[in-house]
Order: C-alpha cells, then sequence, then structure tokens
C-alpha cells in the first residue's frame, strides 16, 4: 500500500514510517504540515493518507480540514486522522461523512495489528472509528441502546468501529451467521432500517448514536 | 472731610484743598492695589464690604451735612459759614457711630453666607454619621457651599498633584487639597472656614479613595492572575498533548519495532513495556484533560456535551452552538463545570440541567439542578466564590440561589466582547 504521513512531530512521523515499511507498506511521502500534504497527496497519489489532526501553523485541526479537502480533490484516497485526544463529535462527523474515512487516537498504533488492519480498511473504502468514541456514544446513548443484550452491544461497538461482519465474528468468536443474527437484533431494537452495505450500516449506527446521546 | 476742615479753618485755599483731595485718591487706589496684590490681606469680599459700608455712609453723612447746612441757613442766612461748619461738625459727629453700625449690618450679611456654607458642610456631615449620605459626595457638597460648580476635591498622593489647589490638614497633616475657581483665593475667610469645617469629613473620603484605589489594584492582579491561569492552562495541556504524549507514542513504535525476529521471552517483556507506555499515555490524557479540555477547541457546546457524556448524573444542555472568544468560552466552561461538578458531588440531584444563550454582547448560562439545595459560598476560595472569582476576571457576575430543600441555581453572565 502506497502511504503519505503528515506528522509534525518528527520522532513520531519517522517511527511511524519505520513501522509501516517493516510491515511491507510503501511510505511515499511524509511532511510535518497541511500545506505539504495537499502538495504530496497531488503529486504521489497515494492510497492512504495518515494524518495527525493538530499541526502547524494553528495546532487545531489543520490535519482534519486537509482530510476534506483530500475527500474533494482526491476521492479515491483512504484518510485515517490521528488524534491525542478524543473529540467525539468531530469524530463521528468525519467517519459517518462517507467512506474510506478513519479516525484513531496516536497510542492505537502500538496496537500494530489493530492499527493496520484499520489502515487496510480505510484504504479499502471502509471506516475506522475510535473505540473510545464509540464507547462514549454508548455511554451517552440511553434507552433502547440500555435493551441490548451484552452480545448484541459488544457487535454493536465493534460495528460502530468499523469493523466487518468476519473481523467480528473472528474477535468475538463467534460464527458470521450469528453476528449476522445479532446486528439484525440491535438494527430491530434502534428501529434502524436493515442494509447488508458495511459503511452505509456504520454510518446508520453512528448517526443514531450521535442523536440519541445525552 | 480733613479738606473741610482745613477750609474752615481757614489755614489753605480752596485750590490746595482740590490738589490734596486728588492726591489723596490716587494714595487710597494705590493702596487697596498693593493691599490686594501683595498682601491678599485684603481680599475682594473686604473690598466689597467696605466699599458697600461707604456707599451705604456717604449718602447718610450727605444728608446730615446738607440737612444741618439747610437748617442752619434757614435761621442764620444763607450763605453763612457757620451752617458749613455746623453740618460739617453734625456729619463728623453722626459718621463714627453710623459707619459701626451700617458695618455691622454688612458684616452679617457677608457672615450670612459663610454661617450658611459651614451649615450645609456640617449638616453633611451629620447626614454622613446617620448614614444618609456617601463620603464620596464631599466635592458636590463643597462645590454648592462655595457657589463653585467646578470645583474638585482631590487626594494627592506624594507630589503627584499638578494644578494649583488649597490644602486641607486635618490632625497634623495634609489630608485633601481642594481644586477651586481662581476667585474663590479672594475670599480667604470663607474659603478657610467651609475647609476648615469640612477637613475631618475629607479625612475620611481620603481613607475611602485609598481604600478603593487599593481594592481596585488588588482586583486588576486577581484578574490577571486568573486569565493568566487560563492562559496556562492552554500552554499546559498543549505540552502534555503535543510534547510528553508524541514522544511516548514515538517510544512505544520503537519498542514495536524492536520485537520481530526476538526470542519469545524478549517479545513478552517488549509487551509488557509497550502496555506500561500505553498506560502512560492514558494518565497523560486524563491529566491534561483535567488541565483544560482539549474538546474546548471545538467551543462551549462541544466541551460541555463531553462533560454530560461523563457524568454520574443525567445532564442536560442546552447551549447554543455559536462560538465566543476563547477567554470566555474557557471561563465559561470552567465556570459552569465547576456548578456542575458541585451539584453532582453536594446536592445529589436526579438531574441538572446547563442553559444558555448570547443575549446582546454577554453570556448568560445556568446550572439547574433538582438537589437539595442549601449551598452557600464560602470565603476560603471554595468551589463557590472560585467560580465567582474567575467571572469577575472576565467582567461577568455569578449567581447563587440555593433555598434548602428546592435545589440550586448558579447563574453566570460573562460580558463576550462583541
Amino acid at each position: 500500500m502506497r502511504i503519505v504521513i503528515a506528522e509534525d512531530a518528527v520522532l513520531l512521523r519517522e517511527g511511524l514510517a519505520g513501522l509501516l515499511t517493516d510491515r511491507g507498506h510503501e511510505v511515499v511521502g511524509r511532511c510535518g504540515d497541511a500545506t505539504a500534504l495537499l502538495a504530496l497527496v497531488a503529486s504521489t497519489e497515494p492510497d492512504l493518507v495518515v494524518t495527525d489532526i493538530r499541526m502547524p501553523p494553528d495546532f487545531t485541526d489543520e490535519g482534519a480540514r486537509a482530510a476534506v479537502h483530500i475527500r474533494r480533490t482526491h476521492p479515491g484516497v483512504g484518510i485515517l486522522v490521528l488524534s491525542q485526544h478524543i473529540e467525539t463529535r468531530f469524530a463521528v462527523q468525519l467517519v459517518a461523512s462517507g467512506d474510506g474515512f478513519g479516525y484513531l487516537l496516536k497510542d492505537r498504533v502500538l496496537d500494530v495489528d489493530s492499527f493496520l488492519d484499520a489502515l487496510v480498511r480505510v484504504a479499502g473504502g471502509g471506516s475506522a472509528l475510535d473505540p473510545v468514541v464509540v464507547t462514549a456514544l454508548l455511554r451517552a446513548a440511553v434507552d433502547p441502546v440500555a435493551t441490548l443484550t451484552g452480545r448484541e452491544r459488544a457487535v454493536l461497538e465493534l460495528m460502530a468501529q468499523g469493523w466487518s461482519n468476519a473481523a467480528i465474528a473472528g474477535a468475538l468468536q463467534l460464527t458470521e451467521r450469528t453476528v449476522e443474527t445479532h446486528i439484525g437484533a440491535v438494527f430491530g431494537k434502534l428501529g434502524l432500517p436493515v442494509s447488508s452495505h458495511e459503511n452505509r450500516r456504520v454510518r446508520a449506527v453512528l448517526a443514531y448514536l450521535d442523536a440519541v446521546r445525552v | 472731610m480733613v479738606g473741610c476742615c482745613l477750609a474752615l479753618l481757614g489755614l489753605v485755599d480752596m485750590a490746595a484743598v482740590d490738589v490734596a483731595v486728588a492726591l489723596a485718591q490716587l494714595l487710597v487706589v494705590a493702596g487697596v492695589y498693593v493691599a490686594i496684590t501683595e498682601h491678599g490681606l485684603y481680599g475682594i469680599d473686604r473690598m466689597v464690604n467696605r466699599a458697600l459700608v461707604y456707599a451705604t455712609l456717604t449718602p447718610l453723612v450727605a444728608l446730615v451735612f446738607v440737612g444741618v447746612t439747610v437748617g442752619v441757613g434757614l435761621v442764620a442766612g444763607s450763605g453763612s459759614a457757620w451752617a458749613t461748619a455746623l453740618a460739617t461738625a453734625a456729619a463728623a459727629a453722626v459718621f463714627l457711630p453710623l459707619r459701626a453700625r451700617v458695618q455691622r449690618l454688612v458684616d452679617r450679611r457677608f457672615a450670612a453666607r459663610r454661617v450658611a456654607a459651614v451649615a450645609a458642610v456640617r449638616d453633611f456631615a451629620a447626614r454622613l454619621h446617620r448614614g444618609d449620605a456617601d463620603v464620596t459626595a464631599i466635592g458636590d457638597v463643597l462645590g454648592r457651599a462655595l457657589g463653585d460648580p467646578s470645583l474638585r476635591v482631590r487626594f494627592p498622593r506624594d507630589g503627584e498633584l499638578r494644578e494649583p489647589a488649597t490644602g486641607v490638614r486635618f490632625a497634623g497633616a495634609q489630608v485633601a487639597a481642594v481644586v477651586h475657581a481662581p476667585w474663590l483665593a479672594h475670599e480667604p475667610d470663607l474659603l478657610r472656614a467651609v475647609l476648615d469645617e469640612a477637613a475631618p469629613t475629607l479625612a475620611m473620603a481620603r481613607l475611602h479613595a485609598e481604600v478603593d484605589h487599593q481594592l481596585a489594584q488588588v482586583r486588576a492582579s486577581r484578574d490577571r492572575v486568573v486569565q493568566a491561569g487560563q492562559e496556562e492552562r492552554r500552554r499546559l495541556e498543549r505540552d502534555l498533548h503535543d510534547g510528553a504524549q508524541q514522544r511516548l507514542v514515538a517510544l512505544g513504535i520503537s519498542l514495536r519495532r524492536l520485537q520481530p525476529g526476538l526470542p519469545p521471552a524478549a517479545v513478552s517483556a517488549l509487551d509488557a513495556a509497550v502496555a506500561q507506555v500505553g498506560d502512560a499515555i492514558t494518565e497523560l490524557r486524563t491529566i491534561a484533560a483535567g488541565v483544560r479540555p482539549a474538546r474546548l477547541d471545538d467551543g462551549l457546546r462541544a466541551a460541555l456535551d463531553d462533560l454530560a457524556r461523563t457524568s454520574p448524573v443525567p445532564v442536560d444542555v442546552r447551549v447554543p452552538d455559536t462560538r465566543l472568544p476563547t477567554d470566555v468560552e474557557d471561563a465559561a466552561y470552567f465556570i459552569l463545570c465547576e456548578a456542575v461538578t458541585n451539584a453532582v458531588k453536594h446536592a445529589a440531584p436526579s438531574r441538572v440541567v446547563v442553559a444558555g444563550a448570547v443575549a446582546g454582547s454577554a453570556l448568560r448560562a445556568s446550572v439547574v439542578d433538582d438537589g437539595r439545595g442549601g449551598a452557600f459560598p464560602r470565603a476560603d476560595g471554595g468551589g463557590l466564590s472560585g467560580m465567582a472569582d474567575r467571572a469577575r476576571a472576565f467582567g461577568g457576575t455569578v449567581l447563587v440561589t440555593s433555598p434548602a430543600g428546592a435545589g440550586t441555581r448558579v447563574e453566570v453572565v460573562l460580558p463576550c466582547g462583541s
């Protein structure tokens, strides 16, 4: 996979690039701010962009704005936004806004296999939403979510993070068929339209959780 | 009069008398001039006083003179030198007692003004004593008493005063300086009498002004401390996230990159090390969030939503998603957060409502709970007074209503400067 990394902390950027190279990916560009990122994306046409959210010059949401811009100019490029802290609403907006978006806390990188899974998922047009965001959404969502069984809730959590049915089945040691049944039950209890399209399902769940929180 | 006497005695001729009279007039004018300009003693009030006395005396003496001349003339025949002499003697005889009498009358008139002015000051002091007046009004009272609307009272610290003024002393020290219209300098009796009467009140006003001045300085310093504290929180939060936390993530990645190809024992040791790095990152994130939630970068509403999400008691956030100046958002967040935390910690409510709206150029927000109430601000800088300090530092107010058993309502008003 051809990847561009935008991260202003050099130590972290080089570490990340090294890790991705170790795991057989090609880091085709690395930079420390959003302007350079846009230029790199235009010149290298990567499969995936991994970008820090806070970068020079203002250290606010330069990475996120660059992500939105890249989505317009290069719709085929997957974008994974990394953050130092959780920003629930922004994360939900970003991930629910379309295919091929991801939002993770930076320290998820340390769980290398899950991180690489998320990269592959986002580059392939899927979603990746940090578990902390999902937990926060679920904790805040009242009533109907409370009627879910423990298993259904676990499936919902992983689904909201962007996991595929197969991945959920693997993680919970269930058959894909059982996972599908649980998903059907969750959608029934939350009153959401059933869809076989994975990303549309994720978006429906996120939109729902975002709407019913608090 | 001297001229008349001399003429009567036939010692000098009338031409010499004319010259003497002219010289005398000149001397009088020169004397008055010297008295006014050099000594100030001869104040305008005294001049007016004397002018009034002599303006009254002159027709009276003239009347006596003419009356006697005509009376004697009728008896002894007109043009009689005796008539003139008698008339002059009569005029001279009535002059002194008459002058004393007229002087008393005019003095009483002048004194009346002074007495009234002093009484006005005394009356103000009495009202002050009863608590009916504000000591800072002393300037207006003096201005009215002395008839000088431009009058101002100053409390100069060492050598601070740059304008001409009349000093006021009390208990052995200069307590005030009164800046007044120049003409008042020519009524020194009136001015002195009024200022002497006002001296204790001016001393009190000076203390009042000094306390006010010091209080303002203390407030300004507190405001600077609170504002600087908020700025420091922003810096610290950023340093934690963008500095220490990034380094830890980089360290974790380095450890991970070491793992492939190592013997299983080393791999599991590094796993444990990476897990510790992860714990440290989580801890740092919690600390940073306590210092200042990074969500505040997304606005007050976003940060309050996060606060509500982590609260053990349902919190209803009804705050518009509009952006305000960063300082105001931060201050509002910390105040509302403190109020919510207090409610959850002490009031045992079933729910808390955080409401807010921008009205005019101020943010008005409230935190209302249905808990046990009975909260009151502590003087030791506890939660409630801490909120008030923070609000005041940004020119705002906090009002806490907390009747026992009927919930607590914290109302915050913060100017937005827009």
